[in-house]
């Protein structure tokens, strides 16, 4: 390893070896997007803890399973973290509770202003969890974490064109449980025509 | 409002998302418990060694959420007939004898820990943490551990 930033793919052949500096550095690197992701799929924070620890005890166990020509070590996190989050979404359909989000300081916002910002991510927040899991990871992963379509397709194992149209069909459902809720009801425009 | 003001104030509302949990990120404790996990398995560990180092490393982190049961200067007795449904203790000290001093901690774990020692899980709970009681000798290494329904 040389004195700069060590790539992911260094830090993953330190893990391997058995360097748990490497591995911390790893984690450290990484776990933020790794929760982040888990948590805007689940809106459990307990979910989104334990899919973390999943995700890094995989990593430290079979680190050496790690085959560089399907992709980052990235869009391998992220691999084993999805198959984690889709599998308590299926589990957790009917009975998911959303955890509250951490209240966020804002100089200058009066209480109305607090509170319309508020309710506005909340509401948009429970219209992504009540997507498809499928429309859902490209919001998490494109919208709200900024990943290129690219990173998307590499992560999710699937072609650009496909995040491109999963994307574009997601929106259309955000901006249609938009239009219902009647916060930006539009006289006279053709619905149809609305990002579909 | 077109359907391009439709469009803005999604970006927008996705965007206040986006920035209301940028900063989140996983609790401390889990890379202490991460960190206990890798530094266990060399020398031959299997599974369970991953398992209850984490547990340890979990009775540190989570600190005052644990319920101690036992004074660390007397005997480490196995706990008592429990209202609960318990597994046999599991050494992960092949070396310890009950009655070494020590003491008993109650955690929750991922219930995929039942894997790592060979226990059946139930697919359907796989998210549901479980409790555990580790037996810590007293230098704060985990002796044994069951598995508490």
């Amino acid at each position: 390893m040389n004195n700069q930033r060590p790539s992911d793919e260094e830090l993953l052949r330190g893990v391997v070896a058995g360097d748990e500096e490497s591995f911390t550095v790893l984690y450290r690197r990484r776990q933020a997007g790794i929760y982040r992701f888990a948590l805007r799929m689940s809106g459990s924070e307990a979910a989104a803890e334990d899919v973390t620890q999943e995700v890094f005890l995989t990593l430290a166990r079979e680190a050496s399973r790690y085959d560089p020509a399907r992709g980052p070590v990235t869009a391998y996190l992220f691999g084993i973290a999805r198959k984690q989050v889709l599998r308590w979404v299926a589990r957790t359909r009917l009975e998911r509770a959303v955890d509250p989000l951490p209240e966020q300081a804002e100089p200058g916002a009066g209480p109305l202003e607090r509170l319309a910002r508020e309710e506005s991510i909340e509401w948009v927040r429970a219209a992504v969890l009540s997507l498809p899991p499928h429309y859902r990871e490209v919001v998490a992963l494109c919208d709200l974490d900024g990943m290129s379509y690219e990173e998307a397709a590499a992560t999710l194992e699937c072609a650009v064109g496909t995040v491109r149209s999963r994307l574009h069909r997601a929106r259309g459902l955000l901006a249609e449980k938009l239009r219902r809720s009647g916060v930006a009801e539009p006289a006279g425009v053709n619905r149809a025509g609305c990002l579909t | 409002m077109s359907c391009q003001d439709f469009e803005q104030e999604l970006d927008a509302r996705l965007r206040a998302l986006a920035a209301a949990t940028a900063g989140a990120e996983a609790p401390p404790r889990v890379e202490a418990a991460l960190r206990a996990a890798f530094r266990r398995p060399a020398g031959g560990a299997g599974p369970s060694r991953w398992w209850w180092a984490a547990a340890a490393a979990l009775v540190v982190a989570a600190g005052a959420a644990l319920l101690v049961r036992g004074p660390a200067a007397e005997p480490a007795p196995l706990p008592g007939p429990a209202p609960e449904i318990a597994s046999d203790f599991i050494l992960l000290d092949p070396a310890w004898q009950p009655a070494e001093s020590g003491q008993t901690v109650r955690v929750r774990l991922p219930r995929t820990a039942l894997l790592s020692f060979g226990l059946p899980m139930n697919e359907e709970r796989a998210f549901e943490p479980i409790q555990a009681d580790v037996v810590l000798g007293q230098d704060g290494v985990a002796r044994a551990i069951r598995f508490v329904r």
